[in-house]
């Protein structure tokens, strides 16, 4: 493709302009959509990612479109960019959360795995009570109710 | 531009646990689907008693098809157990027990064949078929002899 040099700015809820390669664009395929449909601004608006979430999507993309474009030594190259995801969402709970709707909403899948294997892996080994506390979410069972959810499971409750 | 900004959070993990609202319930099903999915379905009983949104995800079959498109699969074993103080037979899965035991070991009471609700010592013609893919048993068209006891895998 000889157009691997085009610039396309992505512009954030607050307006502001990131200027990307276009093969960093297509990293979101909404994006990737978007051209092939045949808009061929320069310019496009993501108005529902802010421009923190949007600079660090554009992060990831960034570097898994270079690390893809690496000929040969693709064992290291895949070991780097897993460190990179690692190290990429260690970040707090709200910035998980915006980093995977935000990927949800631009369809960039890689992110959007990994956003979610994260809260996954914080939670699988919790009790109810914890997840309950990190994400701030109302128990909204009445005791009876509670009772009957943990009926159905008896068993598993077991030690 | 590539920034490396990113510093190790791993020991402050705490920090999280009193911040105020939290967008978790701002998140859409399919996305927190997309995050129980990934969880070990062992842990589901457990989750369930989180909020009734939990509950209601981990009990849905979408999960399920959620599961096998991110390649989530676990061994388990199904037993069909019929107990002496119930009236049908209980349908248990059992999964191998971590670390090296070989015992199965406890698993969520999820479905019950409902034969014969008035017990299952009397012949029926009724059929349920039982779903390992998605956990749930349906009705199946009726077999022409009522039968006593009668169960196929």
């Amino acid at each position: 493709m000889s157009e691997s040099n085009k610039k396309i700015s992505l512009i954030s809820s607050e307006g502001e302009a990131f200027e990307v390669s276009e093969a960093v664009a297509r990293e979101f395929e909404i994006v990737a959509h978007m051209l092939e449909d045949g808009c061929s601004g320069s310019s496009i608006p993501i108005t529902t990612v802010d421009s923190n979430i949007l600079g660090k999507v554009i992060e990831y993309c960034t570097k898994h479109v270079e690390v893809g474009n690496v000929e040969g030594n693709s064992e290291k190259a895949e070991k780097d960019l897993e460190e990179f995801d690692k190290r990429f969402i260690a970040v707090e709970m709200n910035t998980l959360f915006s980093l995977i709707l935000a990927a949800n909403y631009l369809n960039v899948k890689g992110l959007l795995n990994i956003g979610c294997q994260k809260v996954a892996d914080t939670i699988k080994d919790m009790k109810p009570e914890e997840v309950r506390s990190i994400f701030n979410i109302e128990n909204d069972y009445t005791p009876a109710e509670e009772e009957v959810v943990r009926k159905e499971n008896e068993w598993a409750f077991q030690p | 531009m590539i920034s490396s900004r990113v510093e190790p959070t791993k020991k402050k993990k705490k920090n999280t646990v009193r911040e105020p609202p939290s967008m978790f319930s701002s998140l859409p099903d399919e996305i927190v689907e997309n995050i129980l999915a990934r969880v070990s379905r062992w842990k589901y009983p457990s989750l369930s008693l989180v909020s009734k949104r939990f509950h209601t995800l981990l009990s849905s079959m979408e999960i399920y098809k959620t599961r096998s498109q991110i390649g989530a699969t676990e061994t388990c074993i199904y037993v069909l157990l019929k107990l002496p103080d119930h009236p049908s037979a209980s349908c248990f899965s059992l999964r191998p027990k971590p670390n090296n035991q070989n015992r199965t070991k406890r698993g969520g009471r999820k479905n019950r064949f409902k034969r014969n609700s008035s017990g299952f010592s009397e012949p029926s013609s009724s059929v349920r078929i039982f779903d390992c893919r998605s956990h749930t048993s349906r009705d199946a068209p009726n077999m022409t002899v009522a039968r006593e006891d009668a169960s196929t895998v």
